[in-house]
């Protein structure tokens, strides 16, 4: 057993071999930010719950009326609450993935681990909220008296594709804030102004023909849309070139978000 | 050739650039400052930069135990961080061979929020252990921590000794077959920290190889085998650590109170020194001078402090918020002596210049080197993050007692 010590750092097979040798901090780093964050509030888990809850009910109040003939029988505030958890878990995972190498700071300098931990770890633990949050739409559901069929199953697609995107925006993201800060102070401003352009509030049929094709370019797009159909199933499918779109944008995003960040993981303490 | 050895290094070198003093560093200014250089604007130069670590070539055999003395700044933490893959080199490459422990630091990933017992799962991770190994251990450490009862509360309940001794508990139960180690004792009260070198004396008598910085010479040459002086980023010199710590030794006394400039005949500076050559961030330096006058008179004396780089962090400010401060002098040999609050950061060394002046001018410059230990002075909030609020040391006391 032995390693190298190269100016260089990139993707090769010894980095996949590393991932693998270190996968027991991936889990050890999760379960400790979920330790740590349920211990300190009150209400724990609600949190990720009211949060979603309370954007639906706004959500209801203004937009309710406004687009309840555009989406079928489905009620508008769960039509909203699927939304919102989506894009919950896909603006979670990215924020704390681009914001993980200043979370991990001081142990960066400290101890040596695949730096791509950091922001995996960060992003793979919103998982666990999203979760927690899913409840929720499960009993929303039953209130409506609505139940699931098996296509589910698929909503698991959905999340891995999220995952993949929140990963690789969160390593590109990380990896520029490591040397220009100006990302942190940015990406409120961008989640926000993203979260308006994904059909979270707003069906996407909402938006213009001829915007169509670029619209989808937000992976965001065909993820909220398949999540919807796949938990509710009301209407039709969504478009194979809109789902297309979305997962090419998804993937490149993916891969060049992990290649830009080992490209300069190691080096990443020197100016964090 | 690997056969037997632990650690193969070629020409490693680090550099670091020097931060931009100014602009904010952000992404704007650094576009910018790119655009006005092929504009052909010679003030917006690149940044310059230093070489940490310079050509460092060394081969550790297996099962040595060797330790690295240097001045803070010679490079003998950022050797380690590049051996331990902290972070990459700039030119070069090494190879380590065997499963490496790395204490850089006690308590790595320590969150108060979490219980002692969920703490030494975490840190004993982070440094490398499985689980069924920490679970092994985790009585031993316990007990060699010496907290049997508490392993349940949460940390933040702790007092500050008792959080290192947890610390440090487990970082003495890694076993490794590559222990790198820097600086860490110097942390808890002194029994504890006898303890815990004990305890590590015990490990280096086995085959495993250790890379030791210590500032305690003492302990350098009561452990290693071999030991390497660094200078400068570079590797000055490579062999028993009795020789190699009496010429280190040499360079520190001509080094302290070494006479930059010549003195004016009325004034002369015979010594300078600190008490203490590692000051813990936010305690006090004394500095001790004798200066022999031929006549009564009147000098005036300026500090000032530089870092590693040659920048000046701080300058002293006397009476009435002067650089230079009167004096008054005998003839014969006067004792002076002033105290500086070490408020900069951990981790550097830095020079404190002392300056002498008379009416004649410029009488004596002495420069004294020093080395910020411990944690930066920060404020920090319960969580553990640092608070935007400048930091100064304080300590409460009942009123009344000492």
């Amino acid at each position: 057993m032995h390693y190298d010590v190269r100016p260089t750092s990139g993707i090769s097979r010894d980095f996949l071999n590393e991932i693998w040798f270190f996968r027991r901090l991936v889990w050890l780093f999760i379960r400790r930010e979920i330790v740590i964050r349920y211990k300190n509030t009150l209400i724990g888990a609600a949190w990720y719950i009211l949060q979603p809850l309370a954007m639906m009910v706004v959500f209801t109040l203004v937009f309710g009326s406004v687009f309840s003939r555009q989406i079928g029988d489905l009620p508008y505030p769960l039509f909203a609450f699927s939304g919102l958890l989506l894009w919950q878990l896909f603006s979670r995972a990215l924020t704390l993935g681009a914001q993980s190498l200043v979370m991990f700071q001081s142990m960066l300098g400290k101890i040596y681990f695949p730096r791509i931990i950091a922001p995996a770890s960060f992003v793979l633990g919103a998982l666990f909220d999203f979760f927690v949050a899913a409840l929720a739409l499960a009993a929303l559901m039953a209130w409506y008296g609505r139940g699931v069929g098996p296509a589910v199953a698929g909503v698991l697609v959905v999340l891995v594709l999220s995952t993949l995107c929140s990963m690789g925006w969160g390593c590109l993201l990380a990896a520029v804030d490591a040397r220009y800060r100006d990302v942190r102070h940015a990406l409120p401003l961008l989640m926000q102004v993203w979260m308006f352009c994904s059909p979270v509030m707003y069906p996407s049929t909402y938006v213009g023909e001829q915007w169509r094709l670029l619209y989808a370019v937000n992976p965001m797009v065909g993820l909220i849309e398949w999540f919807r159909w796949l938990v509710f199933q009301v209407g039709p499918a969504p478009a194979w070139d809109i789902t297309a779109i979305g997962m090419v944008s998804t993937l490149l995003v993916f891969v060049l978000g992990v290649a830009v960040f080992q490209k300069v993981q190691g080096t990443l303490v020197d100016t964090l | 050739m690997s056969g037997d050895l632990a650690i193969h290094a070629e020409h490693l070198g680090k550099r670091y650039r020097l931060r931009q003093q100014g602009g904010m560093g952000g992404l704007v200014d650094g576009l910018g400052r790119r655009l006005r250089r092929l504009a052909g604007d010679d003030a917006a130069a690149p940044p310059s930069h230093f070489w940490a670590l310079d050509d460092v070539s060394l081969d550790i055999r297996k099962g040595e135990v060797v330790g690295i003395v240097g001045h803070n700044g010679a490079g003998k933490s950022t050797l380690l961080k590049v051996l331990t893959r902290i972070t990459n080199p700039t030119r070069g490459s090494a190879r380590v061979w065997g499963r490496v422990g790395m204490l850089l630091e006690v308590g790595t990933g320590f969150h108060a929020d979490l219980s002692g017992r969920e703490n030494v799962f975490m840190n004993g991770a982070i440094l490398g252990m499985t689980q069924a190994e920490i679970r092994r251990k985790y009585d031993d450490i316990v007990a060699f921590a010496e907290l049997e009862d508490f392993m349940d509360l949460a940390i933040r309940h702790y007092s500050n000794g008792m959080c290192l001794r947890l610390a440090l508990s487990v970082a003495v139960h890694l076993d490794a077959e590559v222990i790198f180690l820097d600086e860490i004792w110097a942390v808890g009260d002194l029994a504890f920290q006898t303890k815990s070198w004990r305890r590590i004396e015990e490990l280096t008598g086995s085959d495993r190889t250790f890379v030791i910085v210590a500032h305690n010479l003492d302990t350098i040459e009561r452990l290693c085998g071999r030991c390497l002086l660094m200078d400068h980023g570079r590797l000055t010199m490579d062999g028993k650590p009795a020789d190699v710590i009496a010429r280190y030794r040499d360079e520190v006394q001509s080094r302290a109170g070494r006479l930059v400039t010549g003195g004016a005949p009325s004034l002369r500076v015979t010594e300078a020194r600190l008490d203490t050559q590692e000051v813990h961030a936010g305690d006090s330096l004394d500095i001790r001078l004798v200066v022999e006058a031929d006549s009564a008179g009147e000098a005036t004396a300026a500090l000032s402090v530089r870092d590693d780089t040659g920048r000046t962090v701080a300058a002293g400010a006397g009476a009435d918020h002067q650089r230079w401060t009167a004096l008054a002098v005998e003839p014969g040999r006067n004792r002076l002596r002033c105290t500086l609050p070490a408020c900069f950061a951990a981790d550097r060394t830095y020079s404190l210049v002392v300056e002498l002046r008379t009416v004649q001018g410029l009488a004596a410059v002495s420069e004294l080197p020093f080395t910020v230990i411990g944690r930066d002075l920060v404020l920090m909030d319960a969580a553990g993050n640092e608070l935007p609020v400048p930091a100064v040391p304080v300590a409460w006391r009942r009123d009344g007692e000492q």
